[in-house]
């Protein structure tokens, strides 16, 4: 036995080493990432939050997906992509109800993910930035902000899906309201939306400029009234920008194609501008596309190169105006006696050049070298795209467009306000603000009291159809407008569109005015309700 | 809980009482001889005391001293000679051995304690390191195909790449990996930077009762692999070089008249005017005559040496090895070279040892770029190399020559990427033995390892599709250590006809990694030629970021194993484990097993003298760790930017997707009952397994949440333990040796059955599968199998297409014209036509058994050695035959092709239809379309895996050079595969555990003839 203090020395140092101590090694902080909890303790954390949600902007499913269906579901475009499913899916035959939540292709076609992850970001910023101790004046904005954006969201998602469930708190799915009606969305949106006018500044200053103001609450709530087709409440709204806060704060910028490059930005014209910049350069050797949260993302857009024209190198040409605008820009002529000049801005076909194919260049070449051809259904979206400057005309776009996209532009703002006075009854009233969009400097039409005086209630609405083509053709707002004028409630009125825009053979009134809600949500959860008819 | 507690305190118990208990007994130094029956001295036979752990081996003249009590009993061990056991007198011993086989009573490493085979209770493969060491392979898991049973390893012929080893099929869906335990550490794994010859032996720990004691991490099997140690005796010295040379098979193309006859066929089929290099094939500057698969292509070179010192005293022992392996690559831009130098020592004085082994590695690869074996089917033959008019000089895709395939050539050239690592692994340990039945050793063990990354791109055009590349560099540090240590008790004892032995132990380990990684673009030339400046300082912009990791774990073990007379065998262990890689309440777990073994053979009633047979059984639980750090906890993604009127990016940050705090280990239950036994006086040995693998609490992260919460409407989803896996199956081996004749042979066959199948796959009751393009793997089933379109041959006439009608009189396929192929509808929804809802399950990617075979043969001088393997059952996606065969799109064709025509209808090639757009037709594309089974093909095949011939100098020659040994070999690897597959390779290695089926034009295994010799002196 006499080893055996040896052994129990051996035992009492072993547990000695066993047990103290060691457990405390087992706590090991995270030195990469902050916590979400700690996130939303300051006023720099709730800003980046802010900051966070606007950038589901720069995210394809957005900022391609959106004009896609935007401008091509309406009869001003259509597609003839290779990308079956997308073509199909813009002539109203859609099999799969997936597609839009990103069946195909992943994360990059996924509108209903996208819009649904920039309300997430929005959401936490309302439910916790309250609760920081922070400067009253700037926690009031930066929820401001984030309301406007997720009313927007919820706007765009409305418009494309009809009825969404409705989230307004992250991180709990108990509190979603999985069955909301397009009625009560559209009444957060209008909430959202009140309370965003009441938190945000009019204007910004510095670096802060492109933030969303009180004016684009007042603009996005009159907007969704209009598609409720309550001209008097969004009349009311829109009051703000004449006989209210804003009046004399915007102005129509004098050249119309300020609109749509990077030259003038957040000008006078413009409401609400999502903004993008080519600051952070695309480099396919570091594979730094939009949308995948990486600090070395590019901040541009990729609808440029969705809607170049064909055979320009960089261009996918998935979307293509259709013919039929051109006689609207051609039924009056300016002033002067020339071709509307939004014509050439607006779309890129074979008289782009008012001289004909011979003279109009498309990215370094004429139309005829290019194509050698003016066969009827050649014709693309020329807003956006960057041939306006001459050292672009043969580069590639870069996936990186850095032109800001104006959502809500002054001018449509003047035509809402028409569209609503007329509405009411007051159609004598409405002239003047048709009058100055269409006296603009570069546009210099006769104004519509002069051309057109003395116009009928619906007399002067078909002229409003007009003139919106002519001002906002390939904008985003011709689905909107279609959806808001009924056209798309009634079986002739959908028939008439049929002549310009072959595909809507294939539209169905009550059914195809919405996409149906994506199958992998109802299958997830069963007590979601697919939209009607499909 | 409680139950695995007093277990624990059991064993602890026992421990105490043990020590308590017996006093030791009175030493005695013996010494003695062992010679083979022709009286030539043995060196390296094991003697050890019975009932110990005691053991000595005999030097070069056969000698050895062994303190022993008087009376105990010896028992002696050397491999190729029948044990012998005596009983100890007083004077020196003379021990003669018999030829015959010991491999019962070979040591096995378990896991912190070394059995004798015999004694085992649960599944446990040793691997034959003669012949692992046969096959050319830069990692260990290469060269364990067919030589362990229910061992699966799919190779890739990549040079430097290593393989995928599956044991016991998929317990986990995101980590499958087993666990090795390099000499006694559990590190991370014998990869490409450990050097296959420094080993001396494999053990591969199967069920749960072998591998408890490694708990949490053990689930997926573990690797034990010990390397050489130096041995009593003058220094030695061993030499070994190697030269080969390799290549893969190659497809048959068509060349480019064949191309453009089977081009135009498919545009006039689709009435398209064909594209301008067809068009004016012939003219001048339009003549090229590309074979792209000889420019990706080509022979690869094998070198490999080694140079190993080894030696010692009576007390220490000293291995010294040194390597150099270099594989130039059998595809463009691949090359892998590695050199190693190991240092294993030990000591002893009385009652104290210590030892360490330790390696040091520098390996480098360079990495091709792309996919070379893909992208050298996308281009047309038609097309030039070059091309002067894009910038970097090479010929893309264009309008004339149209394809959306990258370039091979250009990627290769313009693009360099290569990857360095250092790396040092190594562990020391001190032991003190007061007595002969228990000793107490203290180890440290530690990896850290550099490792460097590079791509430079040279600025150019590789495709049609993708913009210029600029100029730019990617660089990657990585540096990563892990730190363990370990304390642990062993314990041996026997009295009467019991036998107790047993380890208890403490663990803690320490894991770190950290990554900085940089890019840059616009890099000046250098003069005036494409010349760049290559570092990161001179790039016009750069971007730079960085990731840390680290975690610990700690954790308690004991084993406890008791064996009666030799008779009944039974065994316990336990391992406590804590991890901080998971959340609160979820940081513990305990892992228990038990094991049984009945040597019937011992029994009186068992009469048969030259039969053993012993039966055994096992339960027990292992865990998988396959949590990152940290996750369990929701995280501000601060890497997004956003920017308004400003001139820089601003940081945004928020929460991104949803943090599941509930993390946890998958948990695998594992059964195990075996049958092990011999005949003919051991010439005919077997062993039978069968187990059962249920894996729960399986991490997934396809459990899909409602994209509405967070906008994540696709995998990966937030991670939950929420799918369930089980791999049931049987294994058996079968050994004859025949030692008698002057022709020796020994033959070892091995056959597994494996049926994986998915229990579980999420929280969300809707949720029932998992689809991937190809494959769906649904609950009740395998995981990976075939979803896909069951077509019915072509159709040959409208009238037959007109004819192929629904119940409801509905033509099916409508659109259809004679030629296409006719699809079975399946669906019951009452969708018109063909669509992705007609899809089926059309086959499974797992074998239905595997089956190895090693063949030894020796006649004097010369050995012949053979390893086939088999693998039968199983469906591949042949995704190459899907290009070659696809005369819808412009790519590499195979030649021979002969599609359907009105004179062709006895064919199963589609008709030619060249379309995509407006020239797209619905059924053509069905032909083509990744959703048919058309590319479907058997992956069965048999393989000689390595055949080996060689000549060993006899001694009487080699005396005169003073050299002890010599050997001369020349060996072929995968020289023969039988197979109906008309991909390159049947043995897919897709890593993706839902596609492991699919080949997406992997990296075939090599075809290699190499030659090499061995010196000892």
């Amino acid at each position: 036995m006499k080893s055996s203090p040896f052994y129990i020395l051996f035992f009492t140092a072993l547990i000695a080493l066993l047990n103290p101590g060691c457990t405390k090694k087992l706590d090991i902080a995270n030195p990469n990432v902050e916590l979400a909890d700690s996130l939303w303790t300051s006023a720099a954390g709730a800003n980046q939050g802010v900051l966070a949600t606007y950038q589901t902007f720069t995210k394809p499913g957005f900022n391609w997906w959106v004009p896609i269906l935007k401008n091509l579901c309406s009869d001003e475009g259509w597609s003839e992509s290779p990308y079956v499913q997308l073509s199909n899916t813009m002539k109203f035959i859609y099999p799969d109800y997936n597609f839009l939540a990103g069946s195909v292709r992943g994360k990059i076609d996924d509108v209903w993910g996208t819009l649904y992850q920039g309300i997430y970001r929005a959401n936490q910023v309302i439910t916790y930035v309250p609760n920081i101790k922070m400067d009253d004046q700037l926690k009031a904005q930066y929820i401001g902000e984030a309301k406007f954006l997720r009313a927007y969201l919820y706007y765009t998602l409305i418009t494309v899906f009809g009825k969404v469930p409705l989230v307004l708190v992250p991180n709990d799915s108990k509190l979603v309201d999985v069955n909301s009606t397009e009625e009560k969305d559209w009444q957060q949106v209008l909430q959202d939306l009140k309370d965003a006018e009441g938190a945000l500044p009019v204007s910004y200053s510095g670096d802060d400029r492109g933030r969303v103001t009180q004016g684009a609450a007042y603009a996005l709530r009159a907007k969704a009234y209009l598609q409720l087709r309550d001209y008097a409440s969004a009349k009311t709204e829109l009051d703000w920008f004449f006989t209210g806060a804003g009046n004399g704060l915007y102005s129509l910028v004098p050249n119309f194609q300020d609109n749509f490059t990077k030259l003038n930005e957040n000008n006078s014209e413009s409401v609400f501008e999502i903004q993008y910049s080519d600051i952070v350069p695309f480099n396919p050797s570091v594979g730094n596309f939009q949308g995948f949260d990486l600090p070395n993302q590019v901040l541009g857009s990729t609808w440029a190169n969705f809607i170049g024209p064909q055979g320009v190198p960089g261009c996918f040409s998935d979307a293509r105006a259709r013919r039929w605008p051109i006689a609207e820009f051609l039924k009056e002529n300016t002033a002067t006696g020339a071709r509307d000049p939004r014509l050439g801005i607006s779309l890129v076909y074979d008289s782009t050049d008012v001289r004909g194919p011979d003279y109009t260049m498309v990215y370094g070449q004429t139309w005829k070298q290019r194509y050698n051809s003016t066969a009827p259904d050649l014709c693309w979206f020329h807003k956006y795209l960057n041939d306006y400057d001459p050292s672009m005309q043969n580069a590639e776009p870069l996936f990186n467009s850095p032109i800001n996209y104006r959502v809500i532009r002054y001018a449509d703002i003047l035509l809402l306000y028409a569209e609503c006075l007329n509405a009411l009854g007051n159609t004598a009233a409405a002239y003047t603000y048709v009058d100055q969009v269409r006296t603009r400097a570069s546009v210099n039409m006769k104004p519509l009291s002069v051309a057109h005086p003395g116009l009928s209630q619906d007399a002067f609405f078909q002229q409003l159809r007009h003139e919106r083509i002519v001002e906002l053709m390939g904008e985003c707002q011709r689905w909107d407008d279609l959806k808001r004028w009924g056209d798309l409630d009634d079986a002739t009125k959908v028939a008439a569109l049929v002549p310009g825009d072959p595909e809507f053979a294939n539209f169905v009134v009550g059914k195809t005015r919405v996409f149906p809600i994506p199958q992998k949500e109802i299958d997830l959860n069963p007590t979601i309700t697919q939209n009607p008819n499909w | 809980m409680r139950m695995k507690r007093r277990l624990l305190n059991c064993l602890m118990w026992s421990f105490f009482c043990l020590a308590l208990t017996f006093p030791a007994a009175a030493q005695q130094k013996l010494t003695g001889k062992v010679l083979s029956s022709k009286g030539e001295p043995l060196r390296g036979a094991t003697i050890s005391l019975k009932g110990s752990q005691k053991t000595v081996a005999t030097d070069a003249e056969g000698n050895f001293s062994i303190d022993a009590p008087a009376g105990s009993t010896l028992v002696i061990t050397f491999v190729g000679f029948a044990d012998k056991e005596l009983k100890t007198g007083n004077g020196p011993l003379s021990i003669t051995l018999e030829p015959g086989n010991s491999s019962l009573s070979d040591v096995v490493v378990i896991g912190y304690q070394t059995v004798r085979r015999k004694d085992l209770t649960g599944a446990v493969d040793v691997v034959k390191v003669a012949e692992a060491q046969k096959m050319v392979a830069a990692t260990v898991g290469e060269t364990l195909q067919g030589l362990a049973t229910g061992v699966n390893v799919r190779s890739s012929g990549r040079a430097g790449s290593e393989a995928v080893i599956e044991i016991r099929g998929n317990g986990s869906l995101l980590n499958n990996n087993p666990m090795y335990v390099i000499d006694g550490l559990p590190l991370t794994s014998a990869n490409r930077d450990f050097n296959p010859a420094d080993i001396e032996s494999i053990q591969i720990l199967k069920d749960a009762s072998a591998a408890a004691i490694y708990g949490s991490r053990a689930a997926n099997g573990v690797i034990i692999i010990t390397t050489k140690k130096g041995k009593d005796g003058p220094m030695k010295t061993s030499f070994s070089a190697r030269y080969g040379g390799e290549n893969i098979k190659r497809f048959q193309l068509a060349g480019t008249q064949e191309w453009i006859a089977l081009n135009k066929q498919a545009y006039d089929n689709s009435g398209t005017p064909y594209m301008k290099g067809v068009a004016t094939y012939g003219q001048p500057g339009n003549t090229a005559s590309t074979d792209w698969q000889s420019l990706v292509m080509k022979t690869g070179h094998i070198q490999d040496y080694d140079l190993g010192f080894s030696g010692g005293g009576p007390n220490s022992s000293y291995f010294v090895s040194g390597s150099y392996f270099k594989n130039t690559g059998s595809v463009l831009n691949s090359s892998f070279e590695r050199e190693t130098m190991r240092v294993n020592t030990e000591s002893k004085k009385g009652i104290f040892k210590i030892g360490e082994n330790m390696i040091l590695s520098n390996s480098y690869e360079n990495i091709p770029q792309g996919n070379p074996l893909f992208d050298m089917l996308a281009m047309l033959p038609i097309m030039s190399v070059k091309d002067p008019t894009n910038l970097g000089g090479f010929a893309t895709g264009n309008n004339d020559f149209f394809t959306a395939g990258e370039n091979p050539i250009a990627i290769n050239t313009l693009f360099k990427s290569n990857t360095g690592n250092i790396r040092i692994k190594g562990n020391a340990f001190a032991e003190i033995k007061p007595a002969d039945w228990i000793w107490y050793r203290f180890n440290v063990g530690a990896e850290v390892n550099w490792s460097h990354f590079q791509q430079f791109n040279i600025p150019g055009r590789i495709s049609k599709d993708v913009q210029n590349n600029v100029a730019a560099l990617i660089e990657s540090r990585d540096q990563a250590y892990d730190i363990i240590t370990e304390h642990t008790i062993n314990f041996s004892k026997s009295f009467g006809m019991h036998h107790i032995d047993g380890v208890v132990g403490f663990n803690f380990q320490q894991d770190h990694y950290a990554n900085i990684l940089s890019n840059g673009t616009d890099f000046p030339t250098i003069g005036s030629g494409s010349n760049y400046l290559q570092v990161l300082t001179a790039a016009g912009s750069t971007y730079s970021a960085g990731t840390k990791t680290d975690w610990a774990a700690q954790s308690f073990f004991g084993r406890l194993n008791y064996n009666f007379n030799d008779k009944y065998l039974l065994s316990g262990t336990v391992r406590r484990e804590s991890d901080s890689r998971f959340g609160e309440g979820y940081k513990n777990a305990t892992f228990p097993a038990v094991s049984a073994a009945w040597n019937i053979s011992k029994e009186n009633f068992f009469d048969w003298r030259d039969v053993t047979l012993k039966l055994r059984g096992s339960y027990g639980s292992l865990g998988n760790v396959t949590v990152a750090p940290w996750q369990y906890l929701g995280v501000a993604n601060s890497t997004i930017r956003y920017m308004f009127s400003g001139t820089s990016p601003q940081v945004g940050a928020t929460q991104t997707d949803l943090a599941n705090a509930n993390l946890r280990w998958e948990t695998d239950n594992t059964t195990d009952v075996g049958i092990d036994g011999s005949v003919l006086n051991n010439k005919l040995s077997f062993s039978v397994d069968y187990f059962k693998r249920l894996s729960k609490n399986v991490l997934t992260t396809n459990d899909p949440l409602p994209a509405y919460l967070t906008g994540n409407s696709n995998p990966p989803y937030p991670a939950v333990n929420a799918a369930s896996l089980q791999n049931v199956g049987f294994e058996a081996s079968l050994t004859y040796r025949n030692n008698d004749n002057p022709v020796r042979f020994d033959i070892t066959a091995n056959v597994s059955h494996l049926k994986n199948k998915l229990l579980a796959l999420g929280e969300t009751n809707n949720t029932s599968y998992v689809q991937e393009p190809l494959t769906r793997s649904q609950i009740g089933r395998s995981l990976g199998e075939y979803y896909l379109l069951q077509s019915d041959g072509i159709f040959q006439s409208q009238q037959e297409i007109d004819s192929y009608v629904d119940k409801n009189g509905n033509k099916i396929q409508p659109t259809a014209q004679p030629g296409n192929m006719k699809f079975i509808q399946h669906k019951t929804n009452g969708v018109q036509g063909i669509t992705s809802d007609d899809r089926i399950f059309r086959g499974s990617p797992w074998p239905t058994f595997q089956t190895g075979l090693v063949v030894n043969l020796s006649y004097k001088a010369f050995a012949f050695n053979m390893i086939w393997w088999g693998s039968f059952g199983n469906k591949l996606f042949n995704g190459s035959r899907a290009l070659l065969e696809n005369l819808q799109g412009n790519n590499a064709y195979e030649k021979g092709l002969k599609p359907w025509t009105p004179q062709n209808p006895h064919t199963n090639i589609p008709l030619a239809y060249f379309g995509s757009g407006t020239n797209s037709s619905a059924d053509a594309s069905l032909d083509v379309i990744n959703i048919n089974d058309r590319w479907l093909e058997s992956g069965s095949f048999i393989r000689l895996r390595n055949v080996e011939l060689s000549y060993t100098i006899p001694p009487s020659v080699l005396h005169r050079v003073r050299i002890e040994n010599a050997r001369f070999y020349v060996s072929g690897q995968n020289l023969l595969t039988i197979t109906k597959y008309k991909g390159l390779d049947p043995e897919v290695a897709n890593a993706d555990i839902f596609s492991r089926g699919v080949d997406n034009e992997s990296y075939p295994a090599n075809r290699m003839i190499s030659m090499g010799l061995q010196f000892g002196f």
